[in-house]
């Protein structure tokens, strides 16, 4: 089933400097997607206008069969999270415990039973210790921590990774990494968007939605948007890890391209 | 900028923190009347002392309880000395009539000028122990709660109290953040060059400049950042939504209000029917 | 440039609830390095030690020696800092926040202004600094903040890079750049490096620490946890105790090592070169 359909999606912020280019797109519900390109290939753009942050110019959404419009869209919106790129600039409480509590409050859950939710999603993300902790006193990957226990509160369907992990260390890249695969183990149908710089995290999800100026460049299954390594150069979009190497050693007669893993790759080298 | 200690929560689990953020506002306000009551008019009366004694006494031990240490309020008064050098200076040179002690023969020094010296310093230093202990038994939330509650009678003529107090504990949740920002940016225009303590007045402007710019900058996309994110976790302003904390009387909020309305009956009497302790005192012992 | 630290001591927020240790007892020598990488965990104290270097942080004991100057707990005799700054280049991370002119040509030549060029010289080192980072004629006239956040890094870099400053000192400088951006940021330091400009960079990128550095200085706890090249780092046993990530090169070729491929894992610092020992390797095998 698609939970998220988009037709003919047009955007620009003026006149005529379009950011987003007749986009039409099918999510499926319960698919881990990433979305790449380079930075102001439009992929933020798009984030913001399927969570109704911008106002629709031409072209439509659909999320879960109903098309957004600016009345429906408080509604729908409960079913879409989003965690942002600035780890401080979307943490709205004075401290851990006030921050889950805040969609909490927009989505008007009962007081007496907030105490309950809050530990529950606080614990997923193992951020118990800090729950009475003030923003300043956590790190960055700290923090993104809070913002995805914040969103998965609300119970959405629709998770969407607006490059959270961009400003992290190595350690907090992790952790966020093995939160998002864990969030979606505990619930299949939990579908997740990133917008990632991240090679290899696409390399390992569902389908990779690749986006080139404002333009749907490709899409598809990681294993066939990367087989199109001339258009991935083209527009000079990095490549894994795996397939860099096995191209360079391709260069140098050293026939490895049917090898899918590094394992694999060690094994055929040391034969 | 990590130094700035006035106004800042020191977390601790004591019975003056765990008091209701409204008590603690309005007994606050109590006191800074107490403060500002006078015994004998305007002219400075022995009694005014013996009144402050008896506050700053309640005070200290307002302070012990609640573990705010005394060492603080001295790092406050660090920056004061200055200030009450220039109120000594300011009294002296006032006309001034009544006994008076000379020095080098030629300098009238009045006793009343050291009096009211060391009035107005007093009364200062007894303000700041106030607001020291408010601030760092409260956290900046609780307060802001506390002013919306009590702003809460202002709602029928329409005022926007929920936005107001939404409004306050952003900002105060963004001043860390902000203080960090500035300390960077100062050390990314210092490794140009700039000198932001000496310089001529045109340096100083552009020095000044480098700051600022960057600063708004930064606080605008901020804001517009911030803004997407409350959006998008579903923040309507005009819509009803319900509250996380709610501030909750407790016995103990009321003990502590009946002590505070009885140590201010107290003091208001003594000055009001001009009770003078020191008379009242040795007519008992004798 | 001889920059070396003797027992260098910092504590951050000294005296408060929120006391941390910035730096313990650091002794470093950067005398003979042409590229050093400053790595280790966030809160290590790797951006605490680079900002020691121009005395953006003065040490609270120790003293830190640049060239002929010297930064010491005694503020009075850091006369030198300003000097310092000219001759140490500090990029912070996401520089791209300290632009504030109006044109891109103007926030150039604002360091070079400030260490005393005339107006003439600045605007000539500006414009030579734009052309090396990649920006043409056709950028200094633009308003700084209508670039692209990968081209605003370019001109906060420029305008360290118009200084002519013997040391670039750069804090994660491909941070939030995407892969295209980070390389061709890369390429810039590589040629600044050749050029003869000693480069420090802190970064967590040990892929880069691999292919650029010739010495690596590990921060733990604000300790030199260790310090050695990059190759002696990755290969020695205890480098697993940092919980520090590998560089990817590195884990393929050990991973190749250990099924008895024969490489020189000393010859190996990126792709191209780990493909070359892998071909050499092949080659005498067969």
């Amino acid at each position: 089933m698609n939970i998220l359909s988009i037709k003919d999606l047009s955007f620009g912020y003026e006149k005529d400097k379009q950011v987003l280019k007749n986009i039409s797109l099918d999510i499926e519900e319960g698919k881990y997607v990433s979305l790449i390109g380079h930075n102001g290939s439009g992929k933020s753009t798009l984030a913001k206008l399927i969570v109704g942050l911008l106002e629709l110019q031409s072209g439509s959404i659909e999320v879960f069969g109903e098309v957004m419009n600016g009345k429906n869209i408080y509604n729908l919106r409960q079913n879409i999270g989003i965690v942002f790129q600035n780890p401080d600039n979307q943490f709205i409480g004075a401290t851990v415990r006030d921050d889950i509590a805040f969609g909490l409050e927009n989505n008007c859950v009962p007081h007496d039973q907030m105490d309950e939710i809050i530990n529950e999603f606080a614990g997923k993300v193992n951020m118990l210790e800090f729950l009475d902790k003030e923003p300043t006193r956590l790190s960055g990957g700290q923090k993104q921590r809070v913002a995805i226990a914040g969103v998965l509160a609300m119970k959405p369907k629709i998770i969407i990774f607006d490059e959270a992990t961009a400003m992290l260390d190595p350690k907090g890249k992790k952790e966020i990494r093995e939160y998002i695969l864990k969030m979606k183990q505990e619930d299949e149908s939990l579908t997740i968007i990133s917008i990632t710089h991240d090679i290899e995290e696409a390399y390992n999800s569902d389908e990779v939605i690749i986006l080139n100026d404002g333009e749907l460049y490709l899409k598809g299954k990681p294993e066939e948007v990367f087989k199109n390594e001339d258009k991935l150069k083209e527009i000079n979009l990095d490549l894994p890890f795996l397939t860099k190497l096995k191209n360079s050693l391709k260069k140098h007669n050293v026939d490895v391209l049917n090898v899918k893993t590094m394992e694999e790759l060690v094994n055929k080298l040391c034969q | 900028m990590n130094n700035i200690s006035i106004g800042r929560y020191i977390p601790y689990n004591s019975k003056i923190h765990r008091l209701d953020p409204r008590l603690k506002l309005f007994a606050m306000v109590l006191f800074m009347v107490m403060i500002f009551l006078r015994f004998g008019g305007t002219d400075t009366n022995y009694m005014d002392f013996i009144i402050y004694g008896i506050i700053a006494i309640v005070i200290l031990i307002i302070m012990a309880i609640s573990h705010v240490k005394l060492s603080m309020l001295f790092k406050q008064l660090k920056s004061l000395w200055f200030l009450v050098l220039i109120l000594f200076i300011f009294n002296l040179i006032m006309p001034n009539d009544g006994p008076y002690f000379l020095i080098f023969n030629t300098i009238k020094i009045y006793h009343k000028a050291i009096y009211d010296t060391a009035y107005i310093f007093i009364r200062l230093l007894l303000m700041i122990s106030l607001t020291m202990i408010l601030t760092s038994t409260t956290t900046p939330l609780d307060l802001t709660y506390a002013i919306e509650w009590y702003l809460l009678p202002f709602k029928i003529i329409k005022v926007p109290t929920h936005e107001i107090a939404m409004t306050i504990s952003i900002a105060l949740r963004f001043i860390p953040t902000l203080l960090d920002e500035t300390d960077r940016i100062m050390k990314a225009q210092a490794s140009r060059g700039v000198d932001f303590q000496n310089g001529k007045f045109k340096e100083k402007v552009r020095a000044i400049i480098s700051l600022i710019v960057p600063l708004l900058v930064s606080a605008f996309q901020r804001s517009e950042e911030l803004a997407n994110a409350m959006e998008a976790r579903g923040y309507n302003p005009g819509a009803k939504r319900t509250r996380y904390r709610v501030l909750k009387w407790k016995l103990l909020d009321t003990f502590a209000l009946i002590l505070s309305l009885a140590f201010f009956g107290l003091i208001l009497y003594i000055c009001i029917a001009k009770i003078d302790l020191v008379v009242l005192i040795t007519s008992i012992v004798g | 440039m001889p920059i070396t630290f003797d027992h260098v001591f910092y504590t951050y927020s000294k005296k408060t609830p929120f006391e941390q240790i910035g730096l313990e007892d650091i002794n470093i020598s950067l005398d003979e390095y042409k590229f050093i990488a400053l790595v280790g965990h966030t809160g290590s104290g790797k951006s605490t030690l680079a900002q020691h270097i121009t005395g953006l942080i003065i040490p609270d004991e120790g003293i830190v020696h640049v060239d002929e100057y010297v930064i010491t707990p005694q503020k009075k005799k850091n006369k030198s800092i300003k000097k310092i700054r000219e001759q140490v280049g500090l990029v912070f991370q996401f520089p791209e926040y300290q632009l504030f002119e109006e044109t891109v040509l103007k926030d150039v030549a604002f360091g070079p202004k400030n260490f005393g060029a005339s107006e003439e010289n600045a605007i000539r080192n500006a414009k030579e600094a734009l052309l090396k980072v990649g920006l043409d004629e056709s950028y200094f006239d633009r308003s700084p903040f209508d670039l692209s956040g990968g081209e605003k890094r370019r001109v906060a870099i420029a305008g360290i890079i118009a200084v002519h400053p013997k040391v670039l000192i750069l804090d994660e400088p491909t941070a939030g750049l995407d892969p295209q951006g980070s390389e061709k940021m890369m390429q810039l330091f590589r040629e600044i490096n050749a050029n003869g400009t000693q480069i420090i960079m802190v970064t967590h990128d040990m892929d880069l620490v691999l292919e650029y550095a010739d010495h690596v200085i590990v921060m733990k706890d604000g300790k030199v946890a260790k310090e050695s090249s990059p190759l002696e780092l990755f290969s020695s046993d205890d480098y697993q105790d940092l919980s520090l990530d590998y560089p990817r090169v590195f884990e393929v070729a050990t991973e190749l090592i250990k099924n008895g491929a024969k490489i020189n894992i000393k010859n190996i610092k990126n792709i191209e070169t780990l493909v070359k020992e892998i071909c050499k390797g092949r080659d005498t095998y067969e």
